[in-house]
């Protein structure tokens, strides 16, 4: 029995170990850039590697700072609040009428809706292009980043997942009292879909936030770039300077790491629902 | 009785019931909706499976040329070929790697009452950062030569320096390195949720018979795992073979087209040198081998794990 424990106590130390040491790999790369964005560029280039720098300085937090970086982020900023918003309700209400209400054709148009979540977006990439630059003319507005992106197959699918378990005597109570279907929709509905929707809205914000080749399509000027690819060029024109580079890095890392620190348990279950659910 | 029949019955119309089901008006906040799915995805995969059959460049007029354009990918295009291979090698690799990574670290950290929730935090942390800040760091990490961040840990323990994006042959296993790094946070969450709908039951009744640790992941964790390893695998196969930023940025492809991937080319016959309906051509090949993967997986993992 004590031979048993001893083993298992071992065990679990050794556990331990492995798990700290892939905390390491984890925090490291943060960590080199946070003191790379902070340090001199002797003591960057230096060999063997410093690890705690003797002298900071902000120059390079200022100088990425200014380098356009204030414009990429509101751009960033607009177009995932837009996207976000309205995918969260429009697949609220799509998913809430696939769920609840019935009509001819409903079967055959909700597999048409699934299907399109198999299409790679590289297959409707030149046509939506064409749409969107040729006929609708957005081209490098921020609008040709929203438009396309209003509404979500993959979203539509979980809300109805989801609005499936209300139980239909919740609407018909609050039919018997005399309420419109909107108004159901609104009082009823959402609140009651509130978690998924909260884990909808994370999932397309961290897809949205990064997305990188439709950006890079339509956006030629920086009025229009958005944070991944603003940085891209910023990077791409400077790789030399490996602290101004870094620190460029840095800007657009950390507040949303901040963001996920302080809402960590949402971003988690968030992503074990979505993930769950498909 | 469901809405559609109370409508019918006239509670708030105040009308006779209608022979013929009536739809009710609230359907209709549909049609925006799947119009804007209409647009931006159905009517561009029917365009494009068009526009693959034809010569089309932006703002120029067309002609049919039939299955060419399919011909010449498969028979001539020898970076097309390659970007095939680059990308059917990053996935293969990456994902069993990956979800391995992911489900011991799952399992690690599963059980373990203290510290739990600092272990997810840390592990989760780079699957949110975004991905260009992790790609210029790594970019960064990865340099060749002595002086690279990653070769000083390896140069003390008698590891040459390795040229890792700089060299062909270890460019893909240096991006499965990054993209390893960066999600294996998001399967280990998914695994922790699955581990955590096993109920402790079987375990403490295969205690009781005897079965040691390894039986115990083997007999119960595994097989009752395998909603969420099909999820996963299926998913993360989808995703990774359609791997573009990383590359992008960081190597352009190269170094001699090793790490260019199937829709870099896409993009760059589409894009930049504007044979659009050549592309849209290799959009519809790629779509194919997307298809054929995911059927295929389904199928395989789904009986191996029917219960």
């Amino acid at each position: 029995m004590s031979l048993s424990r001893s083993l298992s106590r071992t065990k679990s130390s050794f556990f331990y170990a492995a798990l700290l040491f892939g905390t390491v790999i984890m925090v490291i790369p943060f960590y080199w850039a946070v003191i790379t964005s902070l340090m001199l560029p002797d003591e960057t280039n230096h060999f063997p590697i410093i690890w705690i720098p003797t002298k900071l300085t902000t120059q390079w937090i200022v100088q990425a700072w200014n380098a356009r970086l204030p414009t990429y982020y509101l751009n960033s900023i607009v177009v995932s609040a837009c996207v976000v918003v309205s995918n969260v309700y429009t697949s609220a209400l799509a998913g809430y009428i696939f769920a609840k209400f019935a009509f001819p054709f409903k079967n055959a148009l909700f597999l048409v809706v699934l299907a399109t979540l198999m299409i790679p977006f590289a297959v409707t990439l030149i046509p939506t292009f064409y749409i969107v630059t040729v006929i609708l003319h957005l081209n490098d507005t921020l609008w040709a980043m929203i438009v396309p992106a209003l509404v979500s197959p993959f979203g539509i699918f979980l809300m109805r997942q989801y609005t499936e378990t209300i139980p239909d005597e919740l609407r018909d109570a609050a039919r018997m009292d005399g309420a419109g279907d909107l108004r159901i929709f609104w009082q009823v509905v959402l609140p009651l879909c509130s978690p998924a929707m909260s884990a909808l809205a994370i999932f397309h914000f961290i897809w949205i936030w990064n997305d990188f080749l439709w950006p890079l399509l339509v956006t030629d000027s920086d009025h229009s770039r958005t944070l991944p690819v603003g940085v891209a060029l910023f990077a791409s024109q400077r790789w030399l300077q490996t602290n101004l580079v870094v620190a460029g890095s840095l800007l657009v890392m950390f507040p949303l790491v901040i963001v996920y620190f302080i809402f960590q348990r949402a971003f988690v279950q968030g992503i074990v629902l979505t993930g769950m659910k498909y | 009785m469901d809405s559609t029949t109370l409508y019918q019955a006239g509670a708030f119309t105040g009308k006779a019931p209608h022979k013929r089901r009536r739809i009710n008006p609230f359907v209709f906040w549909l049609v925006p909706i799947v119009g804007l799915i209409l647009v931006f995805s159905i009517v561009p995969i029917v365009v494009s499976f068009f526009l693959s059959l034809t010569d089309y460049r932006l703002n120029q007029s067309l002609t049919f040329t039939g299955l060419d354009n399919f011909v010449y990918a498969l028979t001539q295009d020898t970076v097309f070929i390659s970007t095939l291979i680059n990308t059917l090698y990053y996935a293969v690799v990456s994902v069993p790697v990956g979800m391995a990574i992911s489900l011991v670290i799952a399992q690690m950290i599963f059980n373990r009452k203290h510290m739990q929730s600092f272990f997810r935090t840390v592990y989760f942390l780079p699957y949110i950062t975004p991905m260009i800040g992790v790609v210029i760091v790594w970019r960064f990490l990865l340099q060749p030569s002595q002086f690279g961040i990653l070769n000083s840990f390896l140069v003390p323990l008698h590891i040459p320096a390795q040229p890792f994006l700089n060299s062909a042959g270890e460019v893909i296993p240096s991006i499965i390195l990054i993209t390893t790094w960066s999600s294996v946070g998001y399967n280990m969450v998914l695994f922790l949720a699955g581990l955590g709908s096993i109920p402790d039951s079987f375990y403490e009744a295969a205690k009781i018979d005897g079965a040691n640790s390894w039986q115990l992941f083997w007999k119960i964790t595994w097989p009752l795992l395998s909603p969420t390893v099909l999820f996963t695998t299926v998913t993360g196969t989808i995703g990774a073979l359609q791997i573009f930023s990383i590359p992008y940025i960081m190597t352009q492809g190269g170094p001699e087209d090793s790490s260019r991937m199937v829709v870099m080319w896409i993009q760059q016959t589409g894009f930049a040198q504007f044979r659009m309906g050549y592309a849209s051509a290799l959009a519809v090949i790629f779509f194919a081998i997307v298809l054929v993967l995911t059927v295929f997986q389904l199928r395989f993992l789904r009986t191996r794990w029917s219960y």
